[in-house]
């Protein structure tokens, strides 16, 4: 038997590790289906509609899976957090009243735009999407309000017992961390779901389908990339000067430095040892944490010591996620000037294998990267459910039984991810015979 | 005053989930029970009526919650651990049935043949659990059989309590067990009445649910009858309640929709038909929730010791107004597209192949 706290942090870890995958394709997946119907109606050229029908098919496919395991979610918190739900149902739970609206909008139009393509005028079918893309996008943003207040929580006063007695839900939603941490999820869902897209067409080039149709879609995915990665080195450089002011001990652990020191340096990798009280074999950079973080190599960083013992992270659950988060970052924008330099040499979409390789391996990466940018900030957080003010153990069930839950919804989810997975692949099945004929012409001509 | 209002919109927002994300797991036990020669077009036509819908009626009982939560937060505590075993069953099901009915809708891209049937039966045979434990749940509730003891306010900081009588004693009787026997006749019976319309173009299989909503409305006529003696010795409260107006005339409504959508379905007005089967299902919700009213939790919770503080009320409300302007015309725009796509037409995934 596992102890109720890690089964309940267990379980909801998977849920949501499972779910936040789905909400990054449920933005941006809407998106790449506006853009290639654009260029469909702009260009006439068949090839861009073809791509605007599978994506569609793709979406509504996974737009069906990321509702149940959202619901999920909703369930999961009373279930599993009813006592952190209790305080933090009138505060944070207020914008994720609003998320399940933009939802609710998301799936309606996601059916008009389904059933309408053969009723609606071209461009008002087009138009029927952009509710699809608003729904997700406000969806994303006001869920990861709700995680921003557990990170710097105001707008509320509490009882001695623990009970809200006052409460402003507008400040609670826009509490300190909101816009640093909306803004970041939301670039890293673009970021990651375009290399996504781009890793399916690059496997199929790697594997000779070298045609029109998957260059397109190869390309389109690259444009979307291109734009986002630049965005994303801005903002984790932004989100990271924001966390060491207004979640220092967060900062102190994804960075560990155990003493108080001016000047601190920026260390990648290494390993922290916690009784020595130091960060052992990593890469130092002299100064560079404290120009980055506070735009001053002379600036105090505060150190992972000078927190109380029992209100601070662990820096083994957080440093490792954070560096590979980064890095990762950085290795999709390396790959940016790649594909143009290549893009540039061979005159097209270029098709050449080691950047190929290289695209495919980006596809996982990206979904990687959210993954540990989100346990990051969830270890970077702990001890604490609502920062400063209930410990995570404080806000679990007392009800028994929690590690069959676990095993039980681990189940699932296997079960449900693969055939997911599997239908998904089923429907790469490269552009309709008809696209191809086309295709074969316009090819001729050089397009 | 605002504290009902909120409870009203959560009401009205499990109804909602009743009457059309009940009808799909409805939808869900017509599928399995299909057999023979008409098997697959019994369930393409299941599919093809609840395929655009199906994800927003399910996220009623998601709306419930959120509103739940923000506006009665020690409510949602409560049933998170008092109910922890047949809300994770309820969890499980819609969980189940969502993942497998979105497989069947996608079944031709699966690598085998026959999955699109597979696939069905699967959706079909886990559609059972969430009503029933549903039902279950909300049988409990009203009973009275779980009684929950709040943490005072000298005890742990941030503890919410703990039930009573244990984990599983209070939804194990009579009357839960009948009300999640009913949530499922309910289901099926609401299903049914829906698809005698929706099979508009195919006279056998509009036969067939007429002759299927015709049985199920007679069981679940006499399951109501039966309810009532289990409420008298294991709802106390509840048994009160609906002997009381407005309960009792809600109650009389009931059952005088539930005998005229047989009635309609016998003469072949289906559209009539659905209309009464409606009224029935509306009937019995206000009759539960005025005999329940001011509870949330019977006898221990309500609605007004419960409710957050009024700034969190009055924004739920002007959210709730939001949903209305916002939900309402666009579920009317996707309806309209919907009926008026092409009778028999190919369906879009079709299209897509034959492109």
């Amino acid at each position: 038997m596992i102890d109720t706290i890690t089964a309940a942090r267990s379980t909801f870890a998977m849920a949501l590790m499972f779910h936040i995958n789905f909400a990054a394709l449920g933005v941006v997946m809407p998106f790449m289906m506006l853009v290639s119907q654009w260029l469909y109606l702009r260009r006439g050229e068949p090839v861009y509609e073809a791509l605007n029908k599978k994506w569609t098919t793709a979406f509504a496919f996974t737009y069906a899976t990321g509702a149940v395991s959202g619901t999920v979610l909703t369930f999961g918190f009373g279930l599993l957090w009813p006592r952190f739900m209790n305080v933090a149902g009138p505060l944070a739970g207020y914008p994720l009243a609003i998320e399940v609206l933009f939802f609710l909008t998301e799936a309606i139009f996601l059916g008009i735009y389904v059933f309408g393509r053969d009723q609606l005028s071209p461009w008002l079918h087009w138009a029927s999407g952009i509710p699809i893309f608003v729904g997700g996008f406000m969806s994303m943003i006001v869920v990861v309000l709700a995680n921003s207040w557990m990170n710097t929580p105001v707008g509320y006063k509490l009882d001695a017992a623990g009970n809200v007695v006052q409460a402003n839900v507008l400040r609670a939603m826009f509490s300190p961390a909101w816009w640093y941490e909306s803004s970041h999820m939301t670039v890293a869902a673009f970021e990651s779901v375009a290399f996504a897209f781009a890793a399916v067409y690059a496997f199929a080039l790697l594997r000779g389908k070298r045609d029109d149709y998957h260059k397109k879609g190869l390309f389109i995915a690259m444009a979307v990339a291109t734009l986002v990665a630049p965005i994303m080195i801005a903002s984790g450089d932004h989100t990271a000067k924001r966390v060491a002011q207004e979640e220092p001990a967060k900062m102190a652990a994804m960075e560990p430095t155990f003493g108080t020191e001016a000047g601190a340096p920026l260390t990648i990798y290494g390993w922290p040892d916690m009784e020595e009280g130091k960060l052992r074999y990593a890469i130092e950079i002299p100064k560079m944490f404290s120009i980055l973080a506070y735009d001053d190599p002379e600036a105090k960083a505060p150190g992972w010591s000078s927190f109380p013992p029992d209100e601070r992270p662990d820096p083994r659950r957080v440093w490792w996620a954070f560096d590979t988060m980064v890095g990762i970052g950085f290795f999709l924008a390396f790959l940016i000037p790649w594909f143009w330099v290549a893009y540039w040499r061979a005159r097209g979409v270029p098709t050449g294998k080691w950047l190929m390789r290289a695209m495919v391996f980006s596809g996982p990466l990206g979904f990687l990267a959210i993954e540990l940018g989100w346990i990051a900030t969830e270890e970077g957080r702990q001890p604490w459910a609502i920062q400063g003010v209930m410990r995570t153990t404080e806000g679990a069930t007392s009800a028994p039984g929690l590690t069959f839950a676990f095993f039980g919804f681990a189940a699932l989810y296997l079960v449900v991810g693969m055939i997911y997975v599997r239908l998904l692949r089923g429907m790469a099945t490269g552009p309709p015979d008809q696209v191809e004929s086309n295709q074969a012409e316009s090819g001729a001509l050089g397009v | 005053m605002f504290e009902v209002a909120v409870a009203g919109a959560m009401a009205l927002a499990l109804l909602l989930f009743a009457l059309a994300g009940g009808a799909d797991f409805g939808g869900g036990m017509w599928t399995f029970v299909a057999r023979g020669e008409s098997a697959e077009e019994e369930v393409s036509l299941i599919d093809r009526a609840i395929g655009p819908i199906w994800e927003a009626n399910e996220l009623w009982i998601v709306v419930a919650l959120v509103i739940m939560w923000s506006g009665f937060p020690s409510v949602f505590s409560t049933f998170g651990i008092a109910l922890f075993v047949p809300m994770i069953l309820v969890l499980v099901g819609i969980v189940l049935r969502g993942a497998f009915f979105s497989f069947q809708e996608h079944a031709e891209y699966a690598p085998v043949p026959h999955a699109f049937m597979a696939f069905g039966k699967a959706f079909g045979a886990v559609s059972v659990i969430s009503p029933f434990f549903f039902g279950l749940t909300a049988g409990t509730i009203a009973s009275g059989r779980l009684r929950f003891e709040s943490a005072g306010t000298d005890g742990e900081r941030f503890a919410v309590g703990a039930p009573t009588n244990g984990y599983f004693e209070p939804w194990f009787g009579p009357f839960p067990i009948t009300c999640g026997l009913l949530a499922l006749v309910i289901c099926a019976y609401l299903a049914a009445v829906y698809l005698t319309v929706e099979a508009g173009e195919s006279p056998d299989l509009q036969n067939l649910y007429r002759k299927r909503g015709i049985a199920s409305g007679i069981v679940l006529g006499v399951l109501g009858i039966a309810v009532l003696p289990i409420m008298s010795f294991d709802a106390l409260y509840m048994w009160r309640g609906i002997l009381q107006i407005p309960a009792i005339l809600f109650m009389v409504l009931a059952a005088a929709a539930l005998i005229g959508s047989l009635i309609l379905l016998h003469a072949n007005r289906y559209w009539w038909a659905r209309t009464a089967a409606i009224t029935h299902v509306v009937s019995i919700f206000l009759a539960w929730a005025s005999a329940q009213y001011p509870y949330l939790l019977v006898p221990d919770i309500t609605i007004s010791s419960a409710a957050s503080p009024s700034s969190v009320l009055v924004a739920l409300l002007i959210l709730s107004f939001f949903y209305a302007v916002v939900l309402g015309p666009s579920l009317a725009l996707l309806l309209y597209i919907f009926k008026r796509r092409p009778s028999r037409a190919p369906e879009p995934s079709e299209v897509e192949e034959a492109e």
